[in-house]
């Protein structure tokens, strides 16, 4: 064990990037930081997910699983028309169809609608069919509001278009021959739904103390406990809320919905569990999205390479509520955040989905940045290196070494087809996010007579390998097999931990069970000490054994045996971050496209993604996370599309079938980097990285059509259609 | 120029009950790197009604979820 000291000056930052920091701990109490000289014998490795077996064999018990006895089947009504109120509503004959237990109102007569899908009442039965029956004789009256907008971006168009006077595709206003050049350019991007496997959604059983136990599909076991309880009217000890796996969350499953809301009541109306989870139609109508964007941006920039104005204009279009601000990458030397605007109308809200509002920000502004780079006759790599940090140019370069970015890029865009009759060409863009973890974060550490160590805690996995990442981090600090260890989680009798959301529950919890370990650890030495009659501090942990006077030692199963009957309890927590090595955690992504000109159909070759993230606790569930997140990039810059009738005010796009994401076919080889270090904020310094692996994915492959076909796409999903009209505009001339 | 927080952002009547991502991942301490008016990411929801409205019918908003909102607070308070 190491000792214990309040103030330490640890290395931190990356090997040849490295620094020392000193590190002010703000608790004595917590466990020494783990640093860039610290041999790791467990972390950093690639290790199966403890779960995994459970997860392939079908025997993980998700909350749509749950099926208590007595369970009740609820679904929703939800309004047919995009604008209006609720002028009457009459469930009287669907309350009393047989095997109908219950129903809650949702919008009340006299209440707005504000889009279609927004729920109007939910119906529990004693089954599924029975309750669609019920559903089939509720009675609503809605008086329309015919003046609806389900495509703002219209409006923003015309305002765009009213601040250039040259509307064109491109406007470029500069002169080529000059030092300096100018240009005005707008993008596009769409809503993406978040469509995550299983649905939002809970099961509710009331319990007998008039509580109730929630299995819930959340983000936030925490914040699904403190918010049904409020909505309940009951405290939050009442209120038990148990996600032992779910099956994704992007951001929408932060806290109890309109539908946990809804079953919570029904299953206290008709005093029996009730489970109730949206429909893939309900997912697409009124679960969040992310959402729209416009944008406008002008930038000046000159022969050396060097961006010297740049103004941008973003709007987004959230549907009823929300925001759709946009973010851009502002470490590159001379961008500047953009003045936003959001213009609301009649759809499903946005909510937070996967980096808010990066993916929009970062496709337009490392678009423009190529641009300017193609426009002045450099290399983008060059022209990106010449704007940004070390660290970034650090990170460019052992991409494009990968990556081959020399050898693969395309020096005549357009005009080189391959024998196969495409075109291809590549791409970068750059990447950034926080993840540095909060204070909110208590883990349990028990270590057994017979040597097994239990973990807990009650927050939720959304599918990153929280189980798996916290075990790995007890057995490193105890210097154990991660076998020896078992993790249970997702229950909120157990210590409480941050929602998933911000890359934050590695970088939270990690540190929090570093802390329970090293506390359980050391009781452990003092137990042995004082069963084997040596003074205090004469033993010590090392390598999994104990060590005694005179050189001899104890396996770890032979010291557990010492410590009697009860086993070491510990309870370690989050502290507050430290200043550490940087703000957050950066990367960057190469991809490498095929272009079929007769179609305009983009595929996807390669995707090289470096990526830091502090230090790498399990480097299989790392680069997964790396890799889901360029997948869903790929989807939001080649597939995914919410398509409204703007006649009707109806979304259209509601099953799989019209709605597009990418399948096995459209997968490129993609390729992880971990750039491995250690940020430290923490006693950890792991950094999350659920976010950042997704913001530049669609931009790299915009930039990589660039490449290809010498046509900017501006506005995303890039389309077969899209491309091949962009395409025919090149031919004819026009840009 | 002094950085801002989320933190900064919120008024000082802001109704308990408003949630939105920074509050609920006790991140408020977070530096803004624009120009926003309101903490967060802009996406507000009343934990009341579980929605993105409050128990008033009215939007939920740093704005307008303040004291003198008929139920700021909660309707149990």
């Amino acid at each position: 064990m190491e000792e214990r000291r309040q103030d330490v000056e640890i290395r931190a930052g990356f090997e040849g990037h490295d620094r020392r920091i000193r590190s002010r701990r703000r608790n004595p109490n917590d466990a020494p930081p783990w640093s860039l000289d610290t041999k790791f014998r467990v972390l950093g490795r690639k290790h199966p997910r403890l779960d995994g077996p459970e997860k392939v064999t079908g025997t993980a018990l998700y909350p749509s699983d749950w099926r208590p006895e007595g369970l009740c089947h609820a679904v929703i009504l939800r309004s047919p028309i995009p604008r209006g109120t609720v002028a009457a509503l009459d469930t009287a004959k669907a309350e009393a169809l047989s095997g109908v237990k219950a129903v809650a109102i949702a919008t009340r007569p006299g209440r707005k609608i504000r889009y279609q899908g927004q729920e109007i009442c939910a119906i529990a039965a004693v089954d599924r069919g029975t309750a669609e029956d019920a559903l089939a004789l509720v009675e609503v009256r809605y008086e329309k509001d015919p003046d609806f907008t389900v495509l703002p971006e219209e409006d923003a168009r015309k305002e765009i278009s009213g601040i250039d006077p040259e509307p064109r595709d491109l406007a470029e206003t500069g002169d080529q021959g000059k030092e300096e050049i100018e240009l005005t350019l707008s993008f596009e991007t769409q809503v993406q739904m978040h469509h995550p496997l299983e649905a939002h959604g809970v099961t509710v059983r009331p319990t007998g103390d008039g509580g109730l136990e929630v299995w819930a599909s959340t983000q936030g076991t925490f914040m699904m406990q403190r918010s049904l309880a409020q909505a309940m009217r009951l405290p939050p000890n009442k209120v038990r809320v148990r996600t032992p796996h779910m099956g994704g969350g992007f951001g929408s499953k932060l806290t109890a919905g309109v539908e946990a809301r809804l079953c919570a009541e029904l299953a206290m109306k008709a005093r029996a569990p009730v489970r109730l989870f949206v429909d893939r139609r309900g997912e697409a109508l009124a679960v969040g999205n992310r959402p729209s964007s416009l944008h406008r941006i002008r930038a000046r920039a000159d022969r050396k390479g060097e961006i010297l104005d740049w103004e941008a204009r973003s709007f987004g279009f959230p549907g009823f509520a929300g925001s759709g601000r946009v973010a851009y990458p502002t470490f590159y030397r001379g961008v500047r955040p953009p003045r936003h605007r959001d213009i609301l109308g009649n759809t499903g809200a946005g909510r937070a989905f996967r980096a808010p509002g990066h993916p929009q920000g970062f496709f337009a502004a490392e678009s423009m940045i190529d641009e300017l780079a193609y426009r002045l006759g450099f290399d983008p790599l060059d022209f990106r290196k010449r704007n940004v940090d070390e660290i970034y140019a650090w990170q460019i370069e052992i991409g494009a070494k990968n990556f081959d970015w020399k050898g693969r890029f395309n020096r005549a865009p357009g005009r080189r087809v391959d024998p196969d009759g495409r075109l291809r060409g590549v791409g970068l863009a750059l990447t950034r996010w926080g993840g540095l973890g909060s204070s909110r974060g208590r883990v349990l550490c028990r270590i057994h007579p017979d040597g097994r160590v239990e973990v807990r805690n009650g927050a939720q996995d959304i599918g990153t390998g929280t189980r798996t990442v916290l075990a790995l981090v007890v057995a490193e600090t105890l210097g154990i097999d991660p076998s020896l260890v078992r993790c249970e989680i997702g229950d909120t009798r157990d210590g409480i931990g941050p929602g998933s959301g911000g890359s934050q529950t590695a970088a939270t919890l990690a540190p929090a069970a570093r802390h329970a370990a090293w506390l359980a650890g050391r009781e452990l030495l003092d137990r042995v000490a004082e069963e084997m009659g040596t003074g205090p501090g004469k033993v010590a942990l090392d390598a999994g054994k104990v060590t005694l006077p005179g050189g001899t030692a104890l396996s770890w199963k032979a010291a557990c045996a010492k410590i009697g009957a009860e086993p070491i309890e510990a309870m370690g927590q989050r502290y507050r971050n430290w200043r550490g090595y940087s703000r957050g955690v950066r990367g960057v992504q190469f991809a490498a496209v095929a272009v079929e000109p007769g179609t305009g159909k983009v595929k996807v070759e390669r995707v090289v993604a470096v990526q830091d993230c502090g230090k790498v606790v399990d480097r299989l569930t790392a680069e997964s996370q790396v890799i889901g997140g360029v997948i869903q990039g790929i989807g939001f810059g080649l597939y995914e599309e919410r398509v409204v009738d703007p006649k009707l005010g109806r979304v259209l796009t509601t099953d799989f079938e019209t709605y597009r994401i990418p399948g096995a076919l459209e997968m490129p080889e993609i390729t992880p980097i971990l750039l491995d270090g250690c940020n430290g904020h923490s006693n950890t310094g792991v950094a999350g990285i659920g976010e950042p692996p997704t913001i530049p994915t669609s931009a790299a492959i915009a930039n990589a059509v660039r490449n290809a076909t010498g046509v900017r796409m501006r506005a995303l999903p890039m389309t077969p259609r899209r491309v091949f009209e962009a395409l025919s505009r090149m031919r004819g001339g026009v840009q | 120029m002094k950085t801002r927080t989320h933190r900064d952002l919120c008024p000082d009547d802001l109704c308990p009950l408003l949630v939105f991502k920074h509050r609920l991942i006790h991140a408020l301490d977070q530096e803004i790197p624009d120009d926003r008016e309101w903490p967060g990411d802009g996406y507000y929801w009343c934990q009341e009604t579980c929605y993105e409205v409050g128990p008033d019918d009215e939007i939920a908003h740093p704005s307008t979820c303040r004291s003198g909102r008929s139920c700021h607070g909660g309707f149990r308070t």
